[in-house]
């Protein structure tokens, strides 16, 4: 029986370099290492084309084939039988690949050398096993179908979107043995991700912001593909913020809030999160070792954020539905100090006393609240009647509204102890006054 | 052109423990691939003899008999200088006595060159050693020289004219 490219991918994580034999029109052979082969599905695999060279010259006039890969535990060599199909210069595949290449290229000692010009996909015939290798393959740790189906039970019985994120982030750690994760929601219309709950930082960085093309995670949002590097790479780094112009087009992004990611992660994997075909978020994997993280993970991360996301779906559509029918809780008058909270009209930015809290919509929410309360002295409030608050400025209706709220929730959680959101019911929460808050609206 | 002594560097290098894959083709160009496991390179400077295990090699061994053309690459892992020679005057000779043993220093020289990126020896052993009765023995001439150490200036001609830098 022949083996399939599933069987063999992980020889392709670039760890041995594949041997590619091509043989130009005239019947001349060639051959040559490249730099990365990355597995695109059961028929196909990609290879990088980076400069053009005798190797393209000849798959364009000839696209026959030959890889020759070993795996890096057993040393089992294996044959490809390829055949060219196409070269793509952008789109997912091109932004997944040009990402693992980056970590290779660092790796290699070769950063400033690989330039990916576009990426060559290949149809693979045949996998032939070559005699040689047969070391044994140390038995994996748990196995990830066992990971996924165990995280599936328990994710489908969440209720609340809250608990759903720090769900989410104790199944990676105790189902996937993931120690660094992080859960970023997306915020379409200003083209960004914020960062809603994380595990394994110093500060859980809830609140900072990630530009849509800036790092993995923003190119994961922004093509919607997976994107795993297995070494570290400065390339990939989350320093340069609103490099591309992406931030300008709502504002500039949360900066005083720092993002918690790994200064040096040497493996990252960041999936998107979509359901019913638009994105919700993003989530990110990081590990200091090189190669924490291979295609079996990737998958199983795969599958895991596509349950994640009809969940966060169904939560966020449970929330907005629900009508306002619990009764209403009394009105009541803070109590305690006095708590000065100054809301500036340009970004929304808030800050209680001299400490910056949160800005944008959350930012926004949060002032209305506090004005409503300070005017009627009501303290419960319902998703459906924030939407119908022009001043708020929701971008859309398919705004991520539930989720605004557990993060405005968890900075005050965190920042600001005198005041306090609490859920009551499904699309339902309270104001909680620990203090008494002197709202100052600034015009600028 | 009539080949002439590969440069002092170029035959000290092929002779290393560097990485060595061979390629040829088919009726069809179909392109075949193997390692080979050893290189020496003849008195006269110009005449290159792999060594490679019949049982490992596929489709090469045949694919030279029929058209007696091959690519190989050598590379050296730990510094990624790789070169490409070519030759059109590919054919079986007979594995030598002292071969077998040419093969195990190869593979002593590459474990120490893998070494350096953490590689051990077993692995080594693993991958390219096989049974002694199938080694064969494959003899060409480079007609073209290759550079293909990563970057713009891989694939570049070698001159291998005696005294002209490669």
């Amino acid at each position: 029986m022949s083996d399939t490219l599933d069987q063999v991918r992980h020889c392709l994580e670039g760890v041995i370099p594949a041997v590619l034999a091509t043989c130009s029109a005239d019947g001349t052979p060639n051959v040559t290492y490249v730099s990365q082969m990355q597995y695109v599905d059961a028929q196909h695999v990609a290879l990088t084309f980076q400069f053009f060279n005798k190797t393209r010259s000849n798959i364009l006039a000839n696209p026959q084939a030959t890889a020759l890969v070993i795996d890096p535990v057993t040393g089992d060599p294996y044959r490809l039988s390829l055949l060219y199909l196409r070269t793509e210069t952008e789109g997912p595949l091109f932004q997944a690949v040009k990402a693992k290449l980056a970590g290779i290229a660092s790796h290699t000692g070769m950063s400033g050398v690989f330039k990916l010009q576009g990426v060559d996909t290949y149809r693979v015939d045949a996998v032939e096993r070559v005699p040689g290798g047969g070391l044994p393959r140390p038995p994996q740790g748990r196995s990830r179908l066992h990971a996924l189906r165990a995280s599936a039970l328990r994710l489908v019985e969440c209720h609340d979107l809250d608990a759903l994120f720090d769900l989410t982030l104790s199944l990676l750690t105790q189902e996937f043995r993931i120690s660094h994760a992080l859960l970023l929601m997306a915020d379409l219309p200003g083209r960004r991700l914020y960062t809603v709950a994380s595990r394994g930082y110093s500060s859980t960085g809830v609140g900072s912001e990630i530009a849509f093309g800036d790092g993995v995670i923003g190119v994961a949002a922004q093509y919607r593909v997976p994107i795993r590097i297995n070494h570290m790479t400065m390339e990939y780094g989350y320093g340069r913020v609103a490099r591309d112009g992406a931030a300008a087009y709502a504002g500039p992004l949360e900066t005083d809030i720092p993002f918690p990611g790994l200064a040096e992660p040497h493996s990252q994997l960041a999936v998107p999160i979509v359901a019913a075909g638009r994105l919700l978020g993003v989530l990110c994997l990081e590990s200091p070792r090189d190669l924490a993280f291979d295609y079996d993970d990737e998958d199983a991360l795969v599958a895991l954020a596509g349950l994640l996301g009809t969940t966060l779906l169904a939560l966020q559509q449970t929330a907005e539905a629900a009508a306002a029918h619990e009764a209403p809780v009394p009105a009541t008058l803070p109590t305690g100090p006095a708590v000065e909270v100054r809301h500036y009209r340009a970004n929304h930015s808030v800050f209680v006393g001299d400490d910056y809290l949160i800005k944008g919509v959350a930012g926004a929410i949060l002032w209305k609240l506090l004005q409503t309360q300070a005017a009627t002295g009501r303290c419960s409030f319902s998703n459906r009647e924030l939407r119908a608050m022009p001043d708020i400025g929701l971008p859309e209706l398919s705004d991520n509204l539930e989720a605004r709220l557990v993060l405005l929730q968890r900075r005050l959680a965190e920042r600001c102890p005198a005041i306090g959101l609490e859920k009551t019911g499904r699309g339902q929460f309270r104001l909680v006054l620990r203090g008494h808050p002197q709202l100052l609206d600034i015009d600028a | 052109m009539t080949p002439t002594a590969l440069p002092e560097d170029v035959v000290a290098f092929i002779q290393s423990g560097v990485s060595i894959t061979v390629a040829s083709r088919d009726e069809r160009l179909v392109p075949s691939i193997a390692k080979a496991v050893g290189c020496r390179v003849g008195a006269d400077g110009r005449t290159i003899t792999l060594l490679m295990f019949g049982e490992a090699a596929g489709a090469v061994a045949q694919d030279i008999s029929r058209c007696g053309l091959a690519a190989v690459v050598f590379t050296r892992p730990s510094t990624n200088r790789t070169m490409q020679l070519k030759g059109r005057d590919v054919r079986h000779v007979p594995v030598q006595a002292a071969d077998v043993a040419l093969v195990r220093r190869y593979l002593v020289l590459f474990a120490e060159e893998l070494g350096l990126l953490g590689w051990d020896r077993r692995f080594v052993d693993a991958v390219f050693w096989h049974d002694p009765a199938s080694l064969m023995a494959i003899r060409f001439t480079a007609d073209s020289a290759f550079q293909q150490t990563p970057g713009p200036a891989a694939g570049a001609a070698l001159d291998l004219r005696p005294g002209v830098a490669a």
